[in-house]
């Protein structure tokens, strides 16, 4: 299913792609302090900041304020921030989101709502908005039956086109753990969407 | 990958970066400059130095005024008792031969020494006490010995009746 998915690849965002990060020169004004920088780096990342964390933790108001803290850690350690080989931007935003994921859970959660409450931006036809809605509820809903790391893997592997390693980085845990963890994942949803799959075919 | 259209993600308010700047430029300032160690290094650093400089005003002032029992002499060797020698082995095969109107005035004017003692240890059920350890001789100070004597100039006269320029 998530196969049949992948063949349409349609990046949502300059961030989403592995490689596509803010230029050194902004990131290094943005490490001081200046304005504009800090706001083309927000406004760089946000997208994929909203995305995984409304993948992660359910639409809602709620989703503006977790983003905002991500950038307000991020933009708190920025000074500290290092650039490497190995490192990118968008994976260490993402590690802080997933943190934040993991302190809100302990909370109560506010009720998901549903997807079909988003209205779809791409509708061409009526008859492929109502097959791509049917997908995306029954994709969300399966998703978010899954536990909470399988579905962190699942998403920063799908959606946000990480790596293993990268993967494991985010979540501070071992490649193999992720490997473990995406296979799990990808097993779950292969078995919850099989009736749509079938239809799809 | 999933496409985005596939599974619409929430989309960011399009005012929503504009405001996040402008929140974290109002709060973070201080927090920006504690977090990345500024103030809590300058803290650091002024701690150390004071510490430094307490340490090295310490040492100097012990060094060149303290009189503890670091910076006193080394303690002269304990005396060892020789053992007797037999009779009629003179001293003279041990030492050097010395005028003998020294080894006279030695004979006359010191009193017999007495034989070194170990300090006694006290007694396992007693209290320890510390008894003022046998305090070596205080020592003459070496910038008296290294002076060099002045002896005045005799100014009298050749065959004078009384001089008493030297004595």
């Amino acid at each position: 299913m998530t196969t049949a998915l992948m063949d349409r690849i349609e990046p949502h965002s300059p961030a989403s792609r592995a490689g596509s990060e803010v230029d050194p020169a902004t990131l290094a004004r943005a490490q001081q302090g200046d304005a504009t920088a800090v706001e083309r780096f927000v406004r760089h990342y946000e997208r994929p900041v909203f995305a995984f964390l409304s993948r992660m933790a359910g639409r809602g108001p709620h989703v503006e304020d977790l983003a905002q803290e991500v950038f307000l850690r991020a933009y708190r350690a920025l000074p500290n921030f290092e650039r490497r080989e190995n490192t990118r931007v968008s994976t260490w935003l993402f590690s802080i989101a997933w943190r934040l994921c993991i302190d809100r859970s302990r909370k109560p959660r506010p009720p998901l709502l549903s997807v079909e409450s988003v209205p779809l931006r791409s509708a061409a036809c009526p008859d492929q908005d109502h097959r791509r809605s049917r997908i995306a509820s029954a994709l969300e809903l399966a998703v978010g039956e899954l536990p909470r790391e399988q579905r962190a893997a699942f998403l920063l592997a799908e959606c946000h086109g990480l790596t293993t390693a990268e993967i494991a980085q985010v979540t501070d845990t071992t490649r193999a753990t992720v490997k473990t963890r995406l296979f799990r994942a990808r097993a779950r949803l292969k078995r919850s969407l099989r009736a749509i799959w079938e239809e799809e075919r | 990958m999933i496409r985005e259209s596939d599974w619409p993600a929430q989309e960011p308010p399009a005012d929503f970066a504009a405001r996040t700047t402008a929140v974290l430029l109002r709060s973070a300032p201080a927090e920006v400059a504690a977090s990345s160690g500024g103030v809590r290094r300058r803290k650091r650093w002024s701690i150390a130095l004071l510490a430094a400089t307490s340490l090295t005003a310490t040492a100097w002032g012990a060094l060149h005024f303290g009189s503890g029992p670091s910076e006193a002499p080394a303690p002269t060797p304990p005396v060892q008792a020789l053992p007797s020698p037999p009779p009629g082995v003179s001293d003279a095969r041990l030492a050097p031969p010395r005028p003998a109107e020294e080894q006279v005035q030695e004979a006359v004017e010191e009193p017999p020494r007495a034989p070194a003692r170990k300090p006694s240890r006290p007694a396992p059920g007693q209290p320890s006490r510390q008894t003022p350890a046998a305090e070596p001789p205080p020592p003459a100070s070496t910038s008296d010995e290294m002076r060099p004597l002045l002896v005045p100039r005799c100014e009298c006269a050749p065959h004078g009746v009384i001089c008493s320029c030297i004595e």
